[in-house]
């Protein structure tokens, strides 16, 4: 069963643009117009759902977060993750690409998970979510006994 | 100042088909330095570069790949390679160029040449 993922629009990731001097400048002005309107049309942090037999893995790509910004939640089989990622402030910001503010996102888990064996790690500002699937639940070949 | 330069299109390695992305980056700027601060999630420093030739900063990296056994159930990026580059001129002290990188973020600092910073001219009056 594939996870549903709430706010399920995909990421894309920047591209670089070889765009001559004024047009850069103008696209680059609009794109933070439009940031500080209205949040961003991208689902942030991005995230990747792993699974086998054994467990899931949930990551979520959040480059210079730290782990007490973060709040992991598991319920009703949903796993919710909340955070805040503040940048640096700085007397004078030239360009702003990177992705700041509170964001939320919840994924609905592929199997009951043991939730007091769940653990998160982060490295190289990725997050790993282990979640360790329920043993009882694990698919099992059954043994046709014949009479 | 530092700005970005016309860059060739997406590379794509045809054995692999990692693509080639440009890291979201802020430029900030002090007195005494630019900093540039780009998101490089899921790179090790042994699989980051970062060089200045000839007025160019450039910044490379690749990102680890992902665990293997298991079925990638849902995703919403994938496993790519980072390259930027930056155009510097004078103002920049490039043989001070410094950079670090911690949880995924990589922050190279360009300090300005000290001659070009403004000084207070004392006004002697008789």
């Amino acid at each position: 069963m594939v996870p549903q993922v709430l706010y399920r629009t995909a990421l894309s990731p920047f591209r670089s643009r070889s765009l001559a001097g004024g047009f850069r400048q103008f696209h680059q002005e609009f794109d933070n117009l439009f940031n500080g309107l209205a949040r961003r049309n991208t689902a942030y942090p991005a995230l990747k759902v792993y699974a086998n037999e054994a467990e899931a893995l949930v990551r979520a790509v959040l480059p210079g977060v730290k782990a007490d910004a973060l709040e992991l939640k598991i319920e009703d089989g949903v796993l919710s993750l909340k955070g805040e990622r503040a940048t640096d402030p700085a007397e004078k910001v030239r360009r702003r690409e990177r992705v700041e503010g509170r964001f939320s996102r919840r994924v609905e888990l592929p199997f009951e998970v043991e939730a007091d064996k769940v653990e998160a790690t982060f490295e190289d500002g990725v997050l790993t979510v282990r979640l360790p699937r329920v043993v009882a639940d694990k698919p099992r070949a059954i043994q046709i006994k014949t009479a | 100042m530092v700005a970005d330069t016309i860059q060739p299109q997406e590379s794509s390695n045809v054995a692999e088909e990692r693509r080639s992305v440009a890291p979201r980056t802020n430029i900030y700027e002090t007195d005494a330095a630019y900093a540039v601060v780009a998101d490089v999630p899921g790179v090790a420093e042994k699989d980051l570069e970062v060089s200045v030739d000839n007025g160019v900063l450039r910044i490379s990296g690749k990102t680890a790949t992902g665990p293997s056994e298991y079925k990638v159930l849902y995703s919403e990026y994938d496993e790519i390679d980072f390259e930027r580059r930056f155009e510097i001129n004078d103002r920049v002290a490039a043989e001070d160029i410094a950079a670090e990188l911690k949880d995924g973020v990589l922050t190279v600092t360009l300090p300005k040449r000290q001659e070009i910073l403004a000084r207070k001219i004392e006004v002697k009056a008789d």
